[in-house]
């Protein structure tokens, strides 16, 4: 009984040794690659500063591109106007579809046909 | 159904076959695509490469530097004589009534604009503040050519607003390179912002550049003045053939319009002779700067600065400097931290050239010109130490650089009201009012 005790003991002190084990390998696993990311990083900052030359004939300012922000600005405007117009159109048919539903359950005061023109109008 | 298991083995060794000449052939096709990339890359290299005018001219080797480094010396004196002529001309031209002429720009908020629109104009803030340091030194008072100096920091950031739509159609890429290119904005405005106002409120800057200039301009002999008025006279002798040549080539003019003829005369020759040396110490100091920022990444913000005023003092142009960052910021591997204190750094670098400038003058306009060129090194140091210094304070460029890229990444409008408003139509609104009025 005492030595299946003292096994069972030594069992959970060596799960807990490993589990501590284990832990400490993760944690310098994590280390490892924060420092190997860290040393990428450095490599690739590295190689980019070895373009300087390319991009120092780079840092001439273009006007044109200025002209492409107002093309982009242009385009972004018109296709909001446009999505707004959309939108209209598709509120108004749900609008004139509610309303023809309206009028057809109104009776027939008020057919269907005139509750579908009232939103376009 | 039973399946003989010699069979499904060989169909297994024929899907792995199958996948690996697949991905072979993925393989095969994606090294060809990286080759086309790289010879596109490399094409686009070579026209982009950095070349001097000599070399275009067939010139090799040792005889290519010593003629770039000749051309590099021959640009800074006809920089300094060019500052000379327009010191001379402003001093014709407005016949010592130049606080009077300059009247309209006695409101500080309109001479900022004048400095941020003149900078924005000619893309070059070296341009603006060697005319300036010229002004002072021919009688443009130091309250005028104050804000002007600080209007000048302010236009040089356009250049690198402008280098950031070369990345539009790349959304990250242009989140990245705006959020780099207009931290500089936001960094400039807020020195404006606070040091602008304790300026008029205290005239530290002008106290402070005074203290500095009066020992070297004094009569009384002591080592600091007769060093000064050596090297005034040592630079007078090399530069004032030139000059005296200009003024005597416009001497058939009458007074006013020789004045502003040579004015005209200088502008021009500094224009072109700032966009010059530029060009040729981008050549002549690639190595050196590559080198500068190899030994500054991996550290702190200040190796930052220093990096970054070292490198504006190799290329002489703060332009330059901070257009650099929009490419290394877009291509992810700089992060707007890291390129920050860069940016502040070319603040510093760019002031050597006002301070070049200014030995074209001996004595009293000597005195004058030192102080309007120290005023602006003091005025970015002075933006260096509250703003970067202050926890509060330095966070807040880059936090404002960032949302008004995020915002710009999504809607262009936003970067296009941005970039017009605070480079074109504000200054122009401003001047125009009060022109008007």
């Amino acid at each position: 009984m005492t030595a299946e005790r003292k096994d069972q003991e030594e069992l959970r002190d060596m799960e807990v040794e490993l589990e501590l084990i284990l832990q400490d390998a993760e944690v310098t696993v994590a280390k490892i690659r924060e420092e190997l990311a860290q040393h990428r990083q450095l490599r690739r900052q590295r190689e980019q500063i070895e373009r300087l030359p390319e991009y120092l004939a780079q840092t001439e300012v273009r006007w044109r591109d200025m002209r492409v922000l107002l093309d982009e600005v242009r385009s972004e405007l018109s296709a909001g106007e446009q999505d707004a117009a959309e939108a209209n159109g598709a509120a108004g048919a749900s609008d004139a579809g509610a309303s023809g539903a309206d009028g057809a359950a109104e009776g027939s005061a008020e057919g269907p046909d005139e509750g579908a023109a009232r939103p376009a109008s | 159904m039973t399946v003989d298991p010699s069979a499904r083995d060989r169909a297994e060794d024929s899907t792995a076959l199958r996948d690996r000449l697949e991905d072979q052939q993925d393989a095969a096709v994606q090294a060809e695509r990286a080759s086309q990339l790289a010879e596109e890359v490399t094409e686009q290299d070579a026209r982009k490469r950095l070349i001097s005018v000599f070399e275009d001219v067939g010139l090799r080797g040792r005889a290519l530097d010593v003629a770039n480094w000749l051309s590099v010396v021959a640009g800074i004196w006809v920089l300094i004589t060019a500052v000379s002529v327009i010191g001379d001309g402003f001093g014709l031209a407005t016949g010592g009534e130049a606080e009077n002429l300059f009247d309209f720009a006695s409101n500080p908020l309109i001479a900022l604009m004048i400095g941020l629109a003149g900078t924005a104009l000619t893309q070059s803030s070296s341009t603006t503040t060697s005319i300036t340091v010229g002004m002072v030194a021919g009688g443009l008072p130091l309250h005028i050519a104050i804000p002007i100096l600080m209007g000048a920091n302010l236009g040089t950031t356009m250049t690198n607003t402008l280098v950031s739509l070369g990345m539009i159609r790349d959304k990250d890429a242009f989140r990245r390179g705006f959020a780099v290119a207009t931290v500089h904005d936001f960094f400039n405005l807020l020195a404006v912002f606070i040091i602008l106002p304790l300026e008029l409120m205290t005239g530290f800057l002008r106290r402070a550049s005074e203290a500095v200039t009066a020992p070297m301009a004094s009569a009384d002999g002591s080592w600091l003045a007769s060093g000064f008025e050596a090297v005034g006279d040592g630079i007078g002798f090399v530069k004032d053939p030139g000059a005296d040549a200009i003024v005597f080539g416009t001497s058939l003019l009458p007074e006013l319009w020789q004045g502003i003829a040579l004015i005209v005369v200088g502008i021009a020759l500094i224009m072109l002779v700032i966009n010059f040396i530029g060009k040729m110490l981008k050549v002549l100091m690639v190595g050196q700067a590559q080198k500068v920022l190899h030994n500054a990444i991996g550290r702190g913000p200040v190796s930052g600065v220093t990096s970054g005023a070292l490198m504006t003092v190799m290329v002489q142009s703060s332009s330059t400097t901070t257009a650099l960052t929009v490419p290394l910021a877009g291509s992810g591997h700089f992060g707007l931290k890291q390129l920050y204190p860069f940016t502040v750094g070319a603040n510093i670098g760019t002031t050597m050239t006002a301070l070049i400038a200014a030995f074209a003058f001996t004595g009293a306009e000597g005195q004058l010109a030192l102080q309007a060129a120290l005023i602006h090194l003091f005025f970015s140091l002075s933006a260096l130490v509250l703003i970067f210094c202050i926890p509060g304070l330095r966070n807040l460029p880059p936090m404002a650089a960032q949302t008004l890229a995020d915002l710009s990444a999504e809607r262009k409008i936003y970067a296009a009201v941005w970039t017009l408003g605070v480079f074109v139509v504000l200054p122009l609104s401003l001047i125009s009012v009060s022109v008007m009025l």
